[in-house]
């Protein structure tokens, strides 16, 4: 397993996500609506809108997974925050990255993940909206844009709340 | 002989209600360059858009079928800026005999399922204005 590194604006980064208000509170509908909404639309088992942390990755919206949050270091998308575009790893077994990941080996068995990113207005990465199957998947560029798609729902939906708690 | 076309020049209307299907088809067809699609929740919106705007297709929610059906019937009338005879894709939960002569009738192109996926409407979409025109050779 190979560790991501930090992004180059982590602190920034950090705060931007601590702004927003949206750590460790309860689960929404218009979230998991949308999180439903991909799992269905992609045919896979798990999709969420996840927020990557200090030192862990925490679940707004978790379709299919029971946990809501693990650590970062484990985390697919702590790698994919460090990325320019959405990251898509087609089996991870087969890739350095996630070979030996205990979300591979161990549950929930991840082999399949696709993962656009939380991308606020002033530029800071703040997680990712994912999916993730248990079997390794083919993901075209229709793919890719219909998974932004919908990330950009949940980015809408992230500052909608922002603007109604200030 | 073919020549690309911008798609953006290519305007086609989305009515529909369901505002994550709306603006996720929406968002990947800028995404992808495929058409310029523009939006209007509700039936009312949509004819309104039409009275004033120049549409090259229409995707059209049969949630309200009678209503839907009637502005399609006065799009085939002449009665707003496009021309009549643009291609015209609907979404519907159910289809019974009777709703398929109608919409035959009113030379609807692609009839959709739903549920259906994103994919099935990007790719009606893509089928039906192709951002290539075909030139003489």
């Amino acid at each position: 397993m190979i560790l991501a590194p930090l992004p180059h604006n982590e602190k920034q980064r950090l705060q931007a996500l601590r702004d927003l208000l949206i750590l460790d509170t309860p689960p929404e509908e218009r979230f998991d609506r949308i999180s439903a909404f991909a799992a269905k639309e992609f045919d896979v088992p798990m999709a969420l809108v996840s927020l990557v942390d200090r030192d862990r990755q925490w679940f707004k919206s978790s379709f299919g997974m029971d946990m809501c949050e693990t650590s970062r270091d484990i985390s697919f998308c702590g790698h994919a925050i460090t990325m320019s575009e959405t990251l898509v790893v087609h089996d991870a077994l087969k890739d350095p990255r996630f070979e030996d990941n205990p979300m591979v080996i161990g549950e929930p068995y991840v082999r399949f993940y696709a993962g656009a990113l939380l991308r606020l207005p002033y530029g800071q990465i703040v997680g990712t909206f994912c999916i993730m199957d248990r079997r390794p998947r083919p993901f075209d560029k229709l793919d890719v844009a219909i998974l932004g798609g919908l990330r950009d729902l949940v980015v809408e939906e992230m500052f909608r709340r922002e603007e109604a708690l200030t | 002989m073919s020549a690309p076309v911008d798609a953006t020049r290519i305007h086609v209307l989305l009515i529909e209600s369901d505002g994550l299907v709306r603006s996720t088809v929406a968002s990947v067809c800028r995404e992808l360059d495929i058409v310029r699609m523009h939006q209007a929740t509700n039936l009312a919106m949509g004819e309104q858009w039409l009275q004033t705007s120049k549409a090259d297709g229409l995707m059209l929610s049969l949630a309200d079928p009678d209503a839907a059906l009637g502005l399609l019937g006065r799009l085939r009338g002449g009665d707003f800026r496009c021309e009549a005879s643009i291609p015209v894709a609907v979404m519907a939960p159910s289809c019974d005999a009777a709703m398929l002569k109608r919409l035959k009738e009113l030379d609807v192109r692609r009839f959709l399922l739903q549920p259906f996926k994103l994919r099935d409407v990007i790719q009606t979409v893509e089928q039906l204005w192709p951002a290539v025109e075909k030139i003489a050779a």
